[in-house]
Protein backbone atom coordinates (compact mmCIF):
# COMPACT_ATOMS: atom_id res chain seq x y z
CA UNK A 1 0.00 0.00 0.00
CA UNK A 2 1.63 3.65 -1.11
CA UNK A 3 1.57 6.22 1.52
CA UNK A 4 -1.27 8.34 0.35
CA UNK A 5 -3.06 5.56 0.06
CA UNK A 6 -2.72 4.35 3.44
CA UNK A 7 -3.26 7.76 4.68
CA UNK A 8 -6.76 7.79 3.21
CA UNK A 9 -7.17 4.01 4.50
CA UNK A 10 -6.47 5.91 8.24
CA UNK A 11 -8.47 8.71 7.72
CA UNK A 12 -11.48 6.96 6.30
CA UNK A 13 -10.49 4.26 9.02
CA UNK A 14 -11.13 7.00 11.59
CA UNK A 15 -14.23 8.43 10.23
CA UNK A 16 -16.19 4.74 9.98
CA UNK A 17 -15.24 3.96 13.69
CA UNK A 18 -16.71 7.38 14.41
CA UNK A 19 -19.52 6.97 12.53
CA UNK A 20 -19.96 3.03 13.77
CA UNK A 21 -19.49 4.44 17.41
CA UNK A 22 -22.03 7.09 17.17
CA UNK A 23 -24.65 4.48 15.63
CA UNK A 24 -24.68 2.61 18.54
CA UNK A 25 -24.34 5.49 20.98
CA UNK A 26 -26.28 8.19 19.85
CA UNK A 27 -24.38 10.95 21.81
CA UNK A 28 -23.60 13.58 19.55
CA UNK A 29 -26.66 12.93 17.10
CA UNK A 30 -29.06 13.35 20.47
CA UNK A 31 -27.34 16.57 21.59
CA UNK A 32 -27.40 18.25 18.40
CA UNK A 33 -31.06 16.57 17.39
CA UNK A 34 -32.63 17.38 21.08
CA UNK A 35 -31.16 21.29 21.03
CA UNK A 36 -32.06 21.88 17.27
CA UNK A 37 -35.53 20.61 17.65
CA UNK A 38 -36.56 22.42 21.05
CA UNK A 39 -35.03 26.03 20.14
CA UNK A 40 -37.47 25.41 17.20
CA UNK A 41 -40.50 24.51 18.83
CA UNK A 42 -39.88 26.96 21.32
CA UNK A 43 -39.76 29.35 18.60
CA UNK A 44 -42.83 28.38 16.55
CA UNK A 45 -44.49 28.92 19.69
CA UNK A 46 -43.15 32.63 20.23
CA UNK A 47 -44.21 33.45 16.66
CA UNK A 48 -47.68 32.11 17.62
CA UNK A 49 -48.32 31.42 13.61
CA UNK A 50 -46.99 34.63 12.34
CA UNK A 51 -44.26 35.03 10.03
CA UNK A 52 -40.85 35.87 10.49
CA UNK A 53 -38.95 38.75 8.53
CA UNK A 54 -36.25 37.66 6.67
CA UNK A 55 -33.13 40.12 8.47
CA UNK A 56 -34.33 38.24 11.53
CA UNK A 57 -34.78 34.84 9.96
CA UNK A 58 -31.36 34.46 8.74
CA UNK A 59 -29.35 34.88 11.84
CA UNK A 60 -31.71 32.93 13.98
CA UNK A 61 -31.29 29.70 11.55
CA UNK A 62 -27.49 30.10 12.33
CA UNK A 63 -28.02 30.57 15.82
CA UNK A 64 -29.36 27.15 16.13
CA UNK A 65 -26.93 25.22 13.46
CA UNK A 66 -24.05 26.99 15.74
CA UNK A 67 -25.24 25.39 19.08
CA UNK A 68 -26.55 22.47 17.58
CA UNK A 69 -23.29 21.95 15.95
CA UNK A 70 -21.31 23.08 18.95
CA UNK A 71 -22.95 20.83 21.17
CA UNK A 72 -22.84 17.63 19.28
CA UNK A 73 -19.44 18.15 16.82
CA UNK A 74 -16.95 19.73 19.02
CA UNK A 75 -16.84 16.45 21.26
CA UNK A 76 -15.40 13.53 19.25
CA UNK A 77 -11.50 14.53 20.81
CA UNK A 78 -12.86 15.20 23.45
CA UNK A 79 -14.44 11.42 23.82
CA UNK A 80 -10.93 10.37 23.02
CA UNK A 81 -9.36 11.76 25.78
CA UNK A 82 -11.72 10.93 28.57
CA UNK A 83 -11.69 7.35 26.98
CA UNK A 84 -7.53 7.44 26.77
CA UNK A 85 -8.19 6.66 23.09
CA UNK A 86 -6.30 9.06 21.84
CA UNK A 87 -2.95 7.67 22.62
CA UNK A 88 -4.00 4.81 20.97
CA UNK A 89 -4.73 6.53 17.65
CA UNK A 90 -1.71 8.46 18.15
CA UNK A 91 0.43 4.98 17.98
CA UNK A 92 -1.43 3.53 15.02
CA UNK A 93 -1.87 6.19 12.66
CA UNK A 94 -0.73 9.64 10.88
CA UNK A 95 -1.75 12.72 13.21
CA UNK A 96 -2.75 14.79 9.78
CA UNK A 97 -5.11 11.31 8.86
CA UNK A 98 -6.78 11.63 12.51
CA UNK A 99 -7.62 15.46 11.73
CA UNK A 100 -9.83 14.10 8.11
CA UNK A 101 -11.01 11.52 9.49
CA UNK A 102 -12.49 13.58 12.29
CA UNK A 103 -13.74 16.42 10.05
CA UNK A 104 -15.49 13.81 7.68
CA UNK A 105 -17.34 12.63 10.30
CA UNK A 106 -18.02 16.20 11.57
CA UNK A 107 -19.20 17.01 8.29
CA UNK A 108 -21.43 13.80 7.75
CA UNK A 109 -23.39 14.76 11.29
CA UNK A 110 -23.61 18.60 10.46
CA UNK A 111 -24.96 17.27 6.88
CA UNK A 112 -27.99 15.63 9.16
CA UNK A 113 -28.24 18.25 11.39
CA UNK A 114 -28.76 20.85 8.58
CA UNK A 115 -31.29 17.97 7.04
CA UNK A 116 -33.58 18.27 9.98
CA UNK A 117 -32.62 21.74 11.28
CA UNK A 118 -33.49 23.65 8.16
CA UNK A 119 -36.71 22.39 7.04
CA UNK A 120 -38.61 22.63 10.35
CA UNK A 121 -37.03 26.03 10.77
CA UNK A 122 -38.68 26.92 7.03
CA UNK A 123 -41.59 25.44 8.34
CA UNK A 124 -41.65 26.67 11.71
CA UNK A 125 -41.19 30.89 10.37
CA UNK A 126 -43.19 30.02 7.57
CA UNK A 127 -40.21 32.27 5.44
CA UNK A 128 -41.19 32.14 1.84
CA UNK A 129 -37.91 30.41 -0.21
CA UNK A 130 -38.22 32.09 -4.06
CA UNK A 131 -34.48 30.28 -5.01
CA UNK A 132 -34.16 27.07 -2.86
CA UNK A 133 -30.97 26.16 -4.28
CA UNK A 134 -29.55 29.18 -3.24
CA UNK A 135 -30.31 28.43 0.78
CA UNK A 136 -29.17 24.69 -0.17
CA UNK A 137 -25.71 26.39 -1.53
CA UNK A 138 -25.36 28.49 1.42
CA UNK A 139 -26.46 26.28 3.81
CA UNK A 140 -23.56 23.80 2.59
CA UNK A 141 -21.14 26.56 2.20
CA UNK A 142 -22.28 27.05 6.19
CA UNK A 143 -21.95 23.37 7.23
CA UNK A 144 -18.27 23.08 5.49
CA UNK A 145 -17.01 25.95 7.22
CA UNK A 146 -18.66 25.04 10.93
CA UNK A 147 -17.06 21.74 10.91
CA UNK A 148 -13.67 23.23 9.95
CA UNK A 149 -13.91 25.36 12.90
CA UNK A 150 -15.82 22.93 14.87
CA UNK A 151 -12.80 20.24 14.08
CA UNK A 152 -10.00 22.67 15.04
CA UNK A 153 -11.79 23.64 18.05
CA UNK A 154 -12.59 20.15 19.62
CA UNK A 155 -9.28 19.44 19.83
CA UNK A 156 -7.61 22.50 21.24
CA UNK A 157 -10.24 21.88 24.02
CA UNK A 158 -9.86 18.55 24.27
CA UNK A 159 -6.36 18.61 25.16
CA UNK A 160 -6.57 21.87 27.25
CA UNK A 161 -8.78 20.11 29.27
CA UNK A 162 -10.67 23.25 29.70
CA UNK A 163 -14.02 21.74 28.31
CA UNK A 164 -16.89 23.92 28.58
CA UNK A 165 -16.10 27.15 29.56
CA UNK A 166 -12.78 27.20 26.87
CA UNK A 167 -14.91 26.01 24.38
CA UNK A 168 -17.00 28.95 23.78
CA UNK A 169 -14.04 31.38 24.77
CA UNK A 170 -12.39 29.85 21.67
CA UNK A 171 -14.73 29.09 19.53
CA UNK A 172 -17.24 32.19 19.71
CA UNK A 173 -14.16 34.48 18.36
CA UNK A 174 -13.10 31.79 15.65
CA UNK A 175 -16.48 31.25 13.93
CA UNK A 176 -17.91 34.80 14.75
CA UNK A 177 -16.59 36.03 11.18
CA UNK A 178 -18.15 32.87 9.15
CA UNK A 179 -21.66 33.52 11.12
CA UNK A 180 -21.44 37.35 9.88
CA UNK A 181 -21.22 35.93 6.84
CA UNK A 182 -23.37 32.90 6.74
CA UNK A 183 -26.12 35.64 8.07
CA UNK A 184 -25.61 37.93 5.11
CA UNK A 185 -25.44 35.07 2.47
CA UNK A 186 -28.54 33.33 3.90
CA UNK A 187 -30.39 36.76 3.73
CA UNK A 188 -29.67 37.40 0.42
CA UNK A 189 -30.58 33.88 -0.49
CA UNK A 190 -34.37 34.51 0.61
CA UNK A 191 -34.42 38.02 -0.80
CA UNK A 192 -36.65 37.40 -3.95
CA UNK A 193 -34.87 40.31 -6.13
CA UNK A 194 -32.37 38.26 -7.64
CA UNK A 195 -29.69 40.99 -7.85
CA UNK A 196 -28.95 41.08 -3.64
CA UNK A 197 -27.26 37.37 -4.70
CA UNK A 198 -23.55 36.70 -5.55
CA UNK A 199 -22.57 33.23 -5.73
CA UNK A 200 -18.57 34.06 -5.22
CA UNK A 201 -19.25 35.93 -2.52
CA UNK A 202 -22.16 34.57 -0.56
CA UNK A 203 -20.86 31.20 -0.90
CA UNK A 204 -17.27 31.27 -2.12
CA UNK A 205 -16.36 33.24 0.56
CA UNK A 206 -18.19 30.11 3.20
CA UNK A 207 -16.01 27.77 1.21
CA UNK A 208 -12.87 29.85 1.68
CA UNK A 209 -13.19 30.63 5.35
CA UNK A 210 -13.58 26.31 5.44
CA UNK A 211 -10.49 25.65 3.45
CA UNK A 212 -8.71 28.30 5.09
CA UNK A 213 -9.88 27.12 8.13
CA UNK A 214 -9.10 23.50 7.05
CA UNK A 215 -5.68 24.40 5.50
CA UNK A 216 -4.70 25.93 8.97
CA UNK A 217 -5.88 23.18 11.34
CA UNK A 218 -4.25 20.49 8.99
CA UNK A 219 -0.97 22.18 9.48
CA UNK A 220 -1.10 23.08 13.12
CA UNK A 221 -3.22 19.28 13.87
CA UNK A 222 -0.26 17.21 14.74
CA UNK A 223 1.47 19.69 16.98
CA UNK A 224 -1.89 19.55 19.10
CA UNK A 225 -2.44 16.19 19.13
CA UNK A 226 0.52 14.95 19.94
CA UNK A 227 0.77 17.20 22.87
CA UNK A 228 0.42 15.32 25.62
CA UNK B 1 17.53 -19.27 16.34
CA UNK B 2 18.24 -16.64 14.14
CA UNK B 3 18.07 -13.44 15.13
CA UNK B 4 17.09 -10.17 13.11
CA UNK B 5 19.44 -7.81 13.91
CA UNK B 6 17.95 -4.80 12.41
CA UNK B 7 16.75 -2.57 15.28
CA UNK B 8 18.18 -0.96 18.18
CA UNK B 9 17.36 1.47 20.70
CA UNK B 10 19.81 3.51 22.78
CA UNK B 11 18.84 5.83 25.29
CA UNK B 12 21.38 8.73 25.75
CA UNK B 13 20.94 10.85 28.97
CA UNK B 14 17.49 10.99 28.86
CA UNK B 15 15.96 13.03 31.99
CA UNK B 16 11.97 13.38 32.73
CA UNK B 17 10.40 16.36 34.70
CA UNK B 18 7.17 17.03 35.76
CA UNK B 19 6.85 20.74 36.88
CA UNK B 20 9.25 20.92 39.86
CA UNK B 21 10.00 17.01 40.40
CA UNK B 22 12.60 14.93 38.37
CA UNK B 23 11.66 11.78 37.93
CA UNK B 24 14.54 10.36 36.09
CA UNK B 25 18.04 11.42 35.69
CA UNK B 26 20.53 10.54 32.70
CA UNK B 27 19.37 7.15 31.84
CA UNK B 28 21.82 5.00 29.19
CA UNK B 29 20.86 1.63 28.19
CA UNK B 30 20.62 0.41 24.67
CA UNK B 31 18.84 -2.84 23.43
CA UNK B 32 19.88 -4.77 20.19
CA UNK B 33 17.43 -7.27 18.12
CA UNK B 34 16.16 -10.77 19.99
CA UNK B 35 17.04 -9.02 23.18
CA UNK B 36 14.48 -8.56 26.12
CA UNK B 37 15.13 -5.10 28.55
CA UNK B 38 13.02 -5.20 31.51
CA UNK B 39 12.51 -1.48 33.26
CA UNK B 40 11.89 -1.93 37.25
CA UNK B 41 11.47 0.69 39.71
CA UNK B 42 8.63 1.08 42.40
CA UNK B 43 5.73 3.03 41.89
CA UNK B 44 5.92 6.62 40.54
CA UNK B 45 9.72 6.03 39.07
CA UNK B 46 8.88 6.99 35.74
CA UNK B 47 8.58 3.22 33.94
CA UNK B 48 5.57 4.52 31.87
CA UNK B 49 6.89 7.55 31.40
CA UNK B 50 10.17 6.07 29.96
CA UNK B 51 7.91 3.51 27.99
CA UNK B 52 5.90 6.66 26.34
CA UNK B 53 9.22 8.15 25.59
CA UNK B 54 10.57 5.20 23.47
CA UNK B 55 7.12 4.96 22.01
CA UNK B 56 7.94 8.98 20.88
CA UNK B 57 4.27 9.69 22.67
CA UNK B 58 6.45 12.37 25.46
CA UNK B 59 9.50 14.47 24.56
CA UNK B 60 12.26 13.76 27.58
CA UNK B 61 13.50 16.86 28.78
CA UNK B 62 16.73 15.95 28.20
CA UNK B 63 18.89 13.36 26.29
CA UNK B 64 17.45 11.33 23.28
CA UNK B 65 15.91 8.10 22.12
CA UNK B 66 17.45 6.69 18.93
CA UNK B 67 15.92 3.93 17.41
CA UNK B 68 18.10 3.04 13.99
CA UNK B 69 16.08 0.24 11.41
CA UNK B 70 18.14 -0.94 8.85
CA UNK B 71 20.76 1.46 10.03
CA UNK B 72 18.50 4.54 9.43
CA UNK B 73 17.81 6.83 12.18
CA UNK B 74 14.25 7.18 13.06
CA UNK B 75 12.42 10.81 14.34
CA UNK B 76 9.40 9.73 16.51
CA UNK B 77 6.75 10.03 14.16
CA UNK B 78 8.11 7.54 11.78
CA UNK B 79 9.03 4.71 14.39
CA UNK B 80 5.69 4.76 15.40
CA UNK B 81 4.91 1.98 12.52
CA UNK B 82 7.55 -0.35 13.96
CA UNK B 83 5.85 -0.21 17.86
CA UNK B 84 3.21 -2.24 19.37
CA UNK B 85 2.89 -1.13 22.58
CA UNK B 86 0.78 -2.55 25.74
CA UNK B 87 -0.02 0.11 28.46
CA UNK B 88 -2.81 -0.20 31.43
CA UNK B 89 -3.66 3.56 29.89
CA UNK B 90 -3.88 2.66 26.51
CA UNK B 91 -7.88 3.07 25.61
CA UNK B 92 -10.28 0.57 23.88
CA UNK B 93 -13.74 1.69 22.48
CA UNK B 94 -16.63 0.57 24.82
CA UNK B 95 -19.06 -0.01 21.74
CA UNK B 96 -16.96 -1.93 19.31
CA UNK B 97 -16.09 -5.45 19.61
CA UNK B 98 -12.99 -7.18 19.68
CA UNK B 99 -13.31 -8.48 16.07
CA UNK B 100 -13.69 -4.14 14.99
CA UNK B 101 -10.69 -3.69 17.08
CA UNK B 102 -8.20 -5.67 15.68
CA UNK B 103 -9.66 -4.80 12.26
CA UNK B 104 -9.82 -1.04 12.82
CA UNK B 105 -6.14 -1.22 13.91
CA UNK B 106 -5.22 -3.77 11.30
CA UNK B 107 -6.66 -1.00 8.45
CA UNK B 108 -4.47 1.86 10.61
CA UNK B 109 -1.85 -0.12 10.19
CA UNK B 110 -2.05 -0.03 6.87
CA UNK B 111 -3.07 -4.17 6.71
CA UNK B 112 -6.52 -6.10 5.48
CA UNK B 113 -7.50 -7.89 8.22
CA UNK B 114 -11.06 -10.35 7.17
CA UNK B 115 -13.18 -11.41 10.41
CA UNK B 116 -11.34 -15.11 9.50
CA UNK B 117 -7.69 -13.58 10.33
CA UNK B 118 -8.69 -11.25 12.78
CA UNK B 119 -10.72 -14.21 14.50
CA UNK B 120 -7.37 -16.00 14.83
CA UNK B 121 -5.83 -13.26 16.21
CA UNK B 122 -7.79 -13.05 18.79
CA UNK B 123 -8.39 -17.16 19.56
CA UNK B 124 -4.25 -16.32 19.80
CA UNK B 125 -4.95 -14.67 22.60
CA UNK B 126 -7.63 -16.36 23.98
CA UNK B 127 -10.87 -14.50 23.13
CA UNK B 128 -12.46 -16.34 20.73
CA UNK B 129 -15.85 -17.16 22.28
CA UNK B 130 -16.01 -13.68 23.27
CA UNK B 131 -14.59 -12.25 19.77
CA UNK B 132 -18.15 -10.58 18.94
CA UNK B 133 -18.99 -8.76 22.26
CA UNK B 134 -18.53 -5.04 22.35
CA UNK B 135 -15.07 -4.07 24.57
CA UNK B 136 -17.61 -2.42 27.35
CA UNK B 137 -18.64 -6.31 28.32
CA UNK B 138 -15.32 -7.24 28.91
CA UNK B 139 -13.18 -8.12 32.36
CA UNK B 140 -9.99 -6.16 32.65
CA UNK B 141 -7.83 -9.50 32.03
CA UNK B 142 -10.41 -9.68 28.45
CA UNK B 143 -9.41 -5.57 27.62
CA UNK B 144 -5.59 -6.75 28.68
CA UNK B 145 -5.56 -9.84 25.69
CA UNK B 146 -7.12 -7.09 23.51
CA UNK B 147 -4.78 -4.64 23.95
CA UNK B 148 -1.93 -7.93 23.30
CA UNK B 149 -3.73 -8.27 20.08
CA UNK B 150 -3.78 -5.20 18.97
CA UNK B 151 0.07 -4.73 19.74
CA UNK B 152 1.56 -7.60 17.55
CA UNK B 153 -1.13 -7.74 14.41
CA UNK B 154 1.70 -5.67 12.70
CA UNK B 155 4.26 -7.99 13.90
CA UNK B 156 6.37 -5.02 15.17
CA UNK B 157 10.24 -4.61 15.44
CA UNK B 158 9.67 -3.11 19.09
CA UNK B 159 7.01 -4.19 21.69
CA UNK B 160 6.61 -2.13 24.59
CA UNK B 161 5.01 -3.87 27.32
CA UNK B 162 3.88 -1.27 30.25
CA UNK B 163 2.90 -4.24 32.60
CA UNK B 164 1.54 -6.90 30.56
CA UNK B 165 0.25 -9.44 32.96
CA UNK B 166 -1.84 -6.81 34.36
CA UNK B 167 -5.29 -8.58 35.26
CA UNK B 168 -4.48 -11.89 33.41
CA UNK B 169 -4.99 -15.05 34.72
CA UNK B 170 -2.51 -17.83 34.10
CA UNK B 171 -3.07 -18.54 30.46
CA UNK B 172 -3.27 -15.07 30.03
CA UNK B 173 0.84 -15.08 31.47
CA UNK B 174 0.99 -17.94 28.58
CA UNK B 175 0.15 -15.91 26.03
CA UNK B 176 2.65 -12.93 26.85
CA UNK B 177 4.94 -15.63 27.04
CA UNK B 178 4.92 -16.72 23.99
CA UNK B 179 4.26 -13.68 22.10
CA UNK B 180 7.87 -12.29 23.65
CA UNK B 181 9.01 -15.39 22.95
CA UNK B 182 7.72 -14.92 19.06
CA UNK B 183 9.29 -11.55 19.20
CA UNK B 184 12.66 -12.24 19.86
CA UNK B 185 12.76 -13.76 16.74
CA UNK B 186 11.56 -10.53 15.40
CA UNK B 187 12.98 -7.51 17.21
CA UNK B 188 13.34 -6.14 20.29
CA UNK B 189 11.23 -5.93 23.89
CA UNK B 190 10.81 -3.64 26.68
CA UNK B 191 8.99 -4.57 29.68
CA UNK B 192 7.72 -2.40 32.68
CA UNK B 193 7.18 -3.39 35.50
CA UNK B 194 6.99 -4.36 39.17
CA UNK B 195 6.07 -8.38 39.21
CA UNK B 196 8.86 -10.33 39.23
CA UNK B 197 7.56 -12.93 36.73
CA UNK B 198 7.61 -10.16 33.88
CA UNK B 199 11.37 -8.88 35.01
CA UNK B 200 12.11 -12.68 34.60
CA UNK B 201 11.54 -12.64 31.07
CA UNK B 202 14.50 -9.87 30.17
CA UNK B 203 17.97 -10.89 29.45
CA UNK B 204 18.86 -7.18 31.32
CA UNK B 205 17.32 -4.92 33.68
CA UNK B 206 17.65 -0.85 33.79
CA UNK B 207 16.36 -0.26 37.31
CA UNK B 208 15.17 3.25 37.92
CA UNK B 209 15.76 4.40 41.72
CA UNK B 210 12.61 7.02 41.89
CA UNK B 211 12.00 10.88 42.67
CA UNK B 212 14.84 12.43 43.44
CA UNK B 213 12.83 15.76 44.23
Amino acid sequence: MTGRSMWFEQAFAVCAKDLRIEFRERTAVSAVVLFSVTSLVVLGFALAGNNLAREVSAPLLWVVMFYAAFSGLAHVFTVEEDGGTSMTLQLAADPTAVYFGKLLYNLALLSCVALIAVPLFLVISAVPVPYPWKLIAVVSGGSFALASAATMTGVIVAKARGRGALFGALGFPMVLPLLIMAVVATRNALNPESMAWEPLRDVGGLIAYGTMMGAASFLLFPYVWESN
Amino acid sequence: MEIDATVSATLRKVSMVYGRRTVFRDICSSVESGSVLAIAGPNGSGKSTLIKIIAGLLQPETGDVEIRFQERLLDPLHRRPLIGMVAPDLGLYGSLTGIEHVQLFAKLRGLRYGIETAGELLARVGLKARRGDPVRAYSSGMRQRLRLACAVLHAPRILLLDEPYMALDTSGVEVVRSLIDEQRRRGITLIAGNDERELALADERLSLVGSSG
